[in-house]
């Protein structure tokens, strides 16, 4: 019923998060009802990114060159090293304004019951990086989950003694009311209570 | 008799994978239906309702309604949250290793009162503080027992005689416990064991946790009977868990 191109198409786009076929086909057809130029384009952009992104050599998040954005920038403060499980972690922080350093993307967190050791992580790296580069405080910015903490909690036996170790605060979501707030997250909420 | 449309239930969470963009699939371990996989929707993102409590090593009371693929999370309240658990690296690699063991040992959808009473009690007593080694020979003694699979310490596999304090012990796994000095067994599967060894192995067996957590016990001795409770649970759950290499890799550090 469809030409070869375009099950191809719907195929590709069908494998995306969150995207089912029914999606796939409606975007499929709305690239097609636009200007010619237009799905070039995108296609362009998915080349490009596919044939230039790698990982940045120091802090393993994306990067084009040898070094990504960040590490490549001279204003940021390289005594303070963030660590995320994910390079999309990075994004958001950012955003934020409120950071100054460099980052260190693990690649996940430790999770044992699925196989994932301290071994698929990169650790030794970020070990290397805290000798090498001068670092004062280490931000320990792992997922507030059970793997993520787990994670923290590992990397702070490794580093301690060597740098300051931060963990970001966990607790109420701001603007959230204290009665919807889950047992778990209040109960982590109060025990990082502190002072005024 | 068939579990209704929407149904409440109390559970451990075991593990979990990411789907999609916000989802996220639970094992969980329930009293009366076992392990089950369930999703909680939209929880990766902050400001979800249930988000935070469905992590592992919280007991919870779920709500759920029943799926094609996986049954739904509609509701979640944490009724014991183990926090002091988590901060401690030692008790939550011990955590992850029981929870596997539970995982490896329990079916789907079947009945796992025993074994789901035991992991509750187990990290309870990991957040009170109580050394993560003894709380987890002592899980593999009992687990084992609701396995149907409790190891025999107190006479001979296979003779049935008493065992004699003044005799060789050899443990053999694949025979279901001791075997005394006049049976060869199988040769691959037997391993010398101390007489200090087979009395704490009987006091996991007779003495509950808070009596074994009061002992005095050699190091020595504790390593030994950790080695041969490994084996018996490798031989009873096939092979060995995934969890214990991080397990043996936290202890080395410390
Ligand atoms: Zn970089
Ligand atoms: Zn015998």
């Amino acid at each position: 019923m469809l030409t070869p191109s375009l099950e191809r198409l719907i195929a590709e786009l069908s494998r995306l998060p969150g995207i089912g076929p029914r999606s796939a086909q409606r975007l499929a057809f709305h690239l097609l009802k636009g200007p010619r130029d237009r799905p070039v384009a995108l296609a362009e952009a998915l080349v490009q990114m596919a044939e230039r992104l790698r990982p940045c050599s120091r802090c393993f998040s994306f990067a084009e060159d040898e070094l990504c954005p960040i590490c490549a920038d001279p204003r940021r403060d390289t005594s303070l090293l963030c660590v995320v499980e994910e390079p999309s972690a990075i994004l958001p922080i950012e955003r934020t304004h409120e950071y100054r350093g460099t980052y260190h993307v693990l690649g996940g967190a430790l999770s044992p019951i699925d196989g994932v050791d301290p071994d698929d992580l990169r650790i030794d790296e970020l070990v290397r990086r805290v000798d090498a580069e001068g670092v004062t405080e280490v931000v320990l910015a792992t997922n507030p989950t059970m793997t993520g903490e787990a994670t923290a909690l590992y990397l702070a036996d490794l580093l301690r003694g060597r740098v300051r170790l931060t963990r970001l605060a966990s607790g109420l979501p701001v603007g959230a009311d204290l009665e919807h707030a889950d047992e778990l997250t209040l109960g982590r909420a109060l025990l990082g209570r502190r002072e005024l | 008799m068939p579990t209704p449309r929407v149904y409440r239930t109390n559970a451990i969470v075991l593990s979990r994978f990411d789907l999609g963009e916000a989802d996220r699939v639970l094992t969980i371990l329930t009293p009366d239906q076992g392990k089950l996989k369930a999703v909680a929707k939209g929880v990766r993102r902050p400001g979800s309702r249930i988000g935070g409590s469905v992590e592992p090593f919280a007991e919870l009371e779920l709500l759920l309604v029943r799926g094609r693929t996986f049954d739904v999370i509609t509701q979640a309240a944490v009724e014991h949250a183990w926090l002091a658990l988590r901060d401690h690296l030692e008790s939550a690699a011990t955590a992850w290793y029981l929870a596997e063991l539970a995982e490896r040992a329990v079916e789907e959808r079947a009945s796992a009162q025993p074994v789901y009473a035991l992991l509750r009690r187990a990290c309870q007593l990991l957040d009170d503080g109580m050394t993560p080694a003894r709380v987890a020979r002592w899980y593999e003694m009992d687990l084992a027992d609701a396995l149907g699979v409790r190891p025999e310490v107190e006479r001979c596999v296979e003779c049935d005689r008493p065992l004699e304090a003044d005799e060789r012990f050899r443990w053999v796994p694949a025979l279901g416990g001791v075997l005394c000095e006049q049976h060869p067994g199988p040769p691959a599967e037997v391993v010398g064991m101390s007489l200090a060894a087979l009395k704490l192995l009987r006091a996991y067996r007779r003495l509950d946790i808070e009596a074994i957590a009061g002992l005095r016990l050699p190091p020595t001795v504790e390593a030994e009977v950790e080695v041969l409770l490994r084996r018996f649970m490798r031989h009873a759950l096939e092979r060995d868990p995934r969890s214990l290499t991080f397990l043996d890799e936290v202890r080395a550090r410390h």
